[in-house]
């Protein structure tokens, strides 16, 4: 299981993975799977689930966009955070 | 060689600029900002960190503003046809290269109404017209911070905060001072500023920003897939995808940022007084020789200016000054309008430009050069 934070363009998935990082969470940028992206291509952070509140609570903190936040596990994705 | 055409592009580059261009040439010439990949991604990184250093060095609130372009033209092309439309009011100076002049006379030919400011050689002069003309009523003001031909400083700062109390968009053309003329745009006024990455910013030629700083909204000059909301048919409403439509330069952005730190590692103020006290010591060496005629104007200068030697065409003693290897830029230099305001329109001047990596000898090598022509052609 893990956490996807869905953003709306390659630049905001960087600036979300630079924050993160600077957190001390481990971040990783990937394409975003077709089944969140409904508007077609995309990229999106990946974080380990233990850390996703954490990661969470830091966006808005800092007042960072982005569309949605899932957890995804088997290939199912559940969202819980927009 | 000795370059000193540095107003058209800067000849030498830090080594970081170099490297990071090969390296990105070798290792990012893949599909950057579409695709999943490790090479992919991490190019992306690169970018990224770029528009953050960019965006950092010009004072801007978001790197989400910093918008990679081909050179200034395009970028003036995006903010100038993307602020305005049919019914409103351009405020420009009489100072403009073609980059602004062109697409405001295009504007003007679709019903763009375009009003000329005096850029004069007094900056309280200048700042009047550019008040009497906010006071007709303006959507947008574009003035280019540093003539290209004669090196004057235009009071940016004091015509923008005037805009911006007026609701005026504020656009500046920066090609002459990015890079050598410290620069905020928060502090400054600057909604949307142009600049070449290829000049003093030190990045490859191909390469310009578009700096978007706050909310101005502007339509999109090209239209084209993004990486991002493809089933959109609009282009996406957010920075900088707006604006980056199809494959980007990988390598000039991630390059450009290299010149960038580079340029942030010496200081602009340095920068500035190094050229500025280069082109001073031309300007009085090239004003004791007889027939030679050095074009001063404005209260403040930059590292750039113009001459002629009186009995040769520009182009002549451009031609002359090659001969003995030293590189300078003769004509109107694409800025009739400016050559018309200081009264050099009919037969254009030799332009000096010098920049961070020149030095005195050189500047010593041109003095000598000039005074041998303008000896033999009297």
């Amino acid at each position: 299981m893990y956490i996807l934070i869905h953003t709306t363009s390659q630049t905001e998935a960087n600036r979300v993975k630079r924050l993160l990082s600077s957190g001390g969470i481990y971040a990783s940028i990937q394409k975003t799977p077709f089944f969140i992206s409904r508007t077609g291509c995309g990229y999106c952070v990946r974080v380990p689930a233990r850390d996703g509140e954490r990661a969470i609570a830091a966006l808005r903190e800092r007042r960072v966009p982005y569309k949605a936040v899932y957890e995804v596990s088997g290939g199912e994705a559940r969202r819980i955070s927009s | 060689m000795i370059y000193f055409d540095c107003a058209a592009s800067s000849l030498k580059k830090p080594p970081s600029v170099y490297d990071a261009y090969l390296d990105a040439m070798r290792r990012f010439s893949c599909g950057v900002g579409r695709s999943g990949y490790g090479a992919a991604v991490r190019a992306g990184e690169l970018i990224y960190a770029a528009r953050e250093d960019i965006a950092d060095f010009f004072g801007m609130q978001s790197a989400s503003g910093v918008i990679f372009t081909q050179n200034a033209t395009h970028a003036i092309n995006i903010a100038l046809k993307g602020a305005l439309s049919a019914g409103d009011r351009l405020v420009i100076s009489d100072m403009e290269h073609n980059a602004v002049y062109r697409s405001a006379l295009w504007l003007g030919s679709r019903g763009v109404s375009v009003d000329f400011s005096h850029a004069a050689h007094s900056d309280d002069e200048t700042c009047e017209s550019f008040a009497a003309a906010f006071e007709r009523g303006a959507r947008a003001v574009c003035v280019t911070h540093v003539s290209n031909v004669f090196g004057n400083v235009l009071p940016i700062r004091r015509i923008f905060r005037e805009a911006r109390r007026r609701g005026i968009i504020t656009i500046l053309d920066a090609s002459q001072s990015a890079g050598s003329i410290r620069i905020n745009m928060t502090d400054d006024f600057i909604d949307i500023l142009c600049c070449p990455g290829h000049k003093g910013l030190m990045g490859p030629q191909g390469t310009g920003l578009l700096l978007i700083n706050g909310d101005v909204t502007l339509s999109p000059l090209i239209h084209g897939g993004t990486g991002g909301a493809s089933r959109d048919e609009d282009m996406p409403e957010y920075l900088p995808d707006r604006f980056e439509a199809g494959t980007g330069h990988t390598a000039g952005a991630i390059a450009l940022g290299e010149g960038v730190r580079f340029i942030k590692s010496i200081g602009c103020e340095a920068i500035f007084d190094h050229e500025k006290s280069l082109a001073a010591l031309m300007k009085r060496g090239l004003s004791k020789i007889g027939g030679v005629t050095v074009y001063e104007y404005g209260e403040n200068t930059a590292g750039l200016f113009s001459f002629n030697i009186d009995a040769l065409d520009c182009e002549q003693t451009a031609a002359r000054l090659w001969e003995h290897g030293i590189c300078v830029r003769s004509g109107l230099h694409c800025a009739p309008l400016a050559h018309k305001t200081v009264g050099t329109l009919e037969r254009g001047t030799v332009r000096v430009s010098a920049g961070a990596f020149n030095k005195k000898s050189e500047a010593d090598a041109l003095l000598r050069a000039v005074r041998d022509i303008a000896r033999g052609s009297a």
